[in-house]
């Protein structure tokens, strides 16, 4: 049966990037659809309609909409290169980070970044908290998945990638080597990753992105 | 058999959806109530994290966040399942579960008042629209002819949400302007697993009362 994969993202979103690292470990072929948020195309608009954001995986004409919901249908319906492990106590460790990453780690690490005043102040101490628990979790494993990446390093490509570029744009130094060094040493590892690499948004182009919307939000 | 047991607290929705998932597949458990105003050490030993209940013990190895637990119950003890087999299908269920989950606008609509409640009651309605024409459309369950894991993850609104807005004094779920979820509720309320496992209305009640007011007095300057 021929397969259809089609992909609808944004170059800069560490969410559209994750389900296109995902479909490269797989090997699975697709098309990539590059949207433009201020101005969303009708497809986007039919298969997202509750809420109209990328990325959208569509297989075969049936869309799927969330991150980690389109993860976890890739690694169910193309098996090899697990990317959630076998166990049931495995996965349910797996998602409690992934969750974790996403609802705790990254609105703190981006509001750490954006916000002002005591909201910032606030957002920064919550960071520093969620990196330490990140760095303690870590323990002696090459990556949160253990010898191979899984969804939870793919999830915190956030942390290893976005944040440092954010890191520069804004001068806050949160994650560093003297704070959490296994981390920094497992971001240096996931970022290398030929999967990863090849399938991360241009850095210039994302420190460019961010400068000038820094810049704008300092006016 | 490896034992299971479940911290929780008898006013918790979330506790409660562990409870109505482990009933339908029929697991033994062993229940043990947190007084979450005292945390216990093991408490804060299995749950580190977030240092909150629902925990599930499995075999001395344990597991938090709610939606994580429902998941490894599902994976665990396959009898009756709670999620379609079929992975698209899996996938649309686990859009919906996530749906509506861990919005400020719920904390909002709770802690408010005024315009900024209005604001977020308009929202929760918002939501609630969207989940009962496109979520739940013309089904008698999320989950089709029996509840699953999106009915229980909505579980909470009946009693919970229903609490809350008799609280706060605001109704957002009318059957009026949302009759499909009225029904839902309806039908949710009557499947015996849930009917059998629910806190006591009035207490419940009682309890978000005092949450409010002591939230309201901690904020108020």
């Amino acid at each position: 049966m021929a397969e259809e994969v089609k992909l609808f993202g944004v170059w800069g979103s560490p969410f559209s990037r994750r389900v296109e690292i995902a479909l490269k470990i797989k090997g699975v072929e697709y098309e990539y659809i590059e949207e433009d948020l201020a101005n969303k195309s009708p497809l986007l608009l039919k298969y997202n309609p509750v809420h109209k954001k990328v990325p959208v995986l569509v297989h075969n004409g049936k869309p799927i909409a969330e991150s980690v919901v389109i993860i976890e249908y890739i690694d169910e319906t193309w098996k090899h290169n697990p990317i959630l492990p076998q166990d049931p106590y495995e996965r349910a460790l797996t998602r409690f980070w992934a969750k974790f990453i996403d609802e705790k780690c990254l609105p703190a690490l981006w509001n750490s970044t954006w916000s002002k005043g005591k909201d910032r102040e606030a957002a920064i101490e919550e960071a520093s908290q969620h990196l330490n628990t990140l760095e303690n979790e870590l323990k002696d494993k090459k990556f949160f998945g253990g010898e191979e990446i899984g969804l939870v390093d793919i999830v915190a490509s956030f942390v290893g990638f976005w944040f440092g570029a954010l890191q520069e744009v804004s001068g806050l130094e949160l994650l560093t080597e003297e704070k959490v060094p296994k981390l920094c040493k497992w971001s240096y590892e996931v970022v290398n990753q030929s999967v990863i690499k090849e399938n991360l948004p241009s850095r210039d182009k994302l420190i460019a992105y961010f400068s000038a919307r820094f810049a704008d939000a300092s006016k | 058999m490896e034992e299971v047991k479940l911290h929780g607290f008898w006013a918790s929705p979330f506790s409660h959806k562990v409870i109505w998932a482990l009933k339908l597949k029929g697991v033994e458990y062993e229940y043990i109530e947190e007084d979450i105003t005292n945390k216990s050490e093991l408490l804060l030993k299995y749950n580190p994290v977030y240092k909150k209940i629902p925990i599930l013990v499995h075999g001395g190895k344990p597991i938090a966040e709610s939606t994580v637990i429902l998941e490894y119950i599902e994976e665990t003890w396959p009898q009756n399942p709670l999620l379609p087999t079929d992975a698209y299908q899996k996938a649309i269920a686990r859009f919906w579960i996530q749906f509506g989950a861990y919005e400020p606008y719920f904390r909002k609509f709770f802690h408010a008042s005024g315009e900024e409640q209005e604001k977020a009651a308009k929202e929760i309605f918002g939501m609630l629209k969207i989940l009962e024409e496109q979520g739940l459309g013309d089904k008698k369950f999320f989950g089709g002819d029996s509840i699953n894991l999106v009915d229980i993850a909505h579980g909470w609104l009946p009693l919970w949400f229903g609490s809350i807005e008799e609280a706060v004094g605001v109704k957002v779920m009318e059957s009026t302007t949302l009759p499909r979820l009225h029904a839902w509720i309806q039908n949710f309320m009557e499947v015996d697993v849930i009917k059998e496992n629910l806190p006591d209305r009035e207490k419940v009640l009682v309890h978000v009362k005092k949450v409010r007011e002591k939230f309201v007095a901690n904020h108020s300057n």
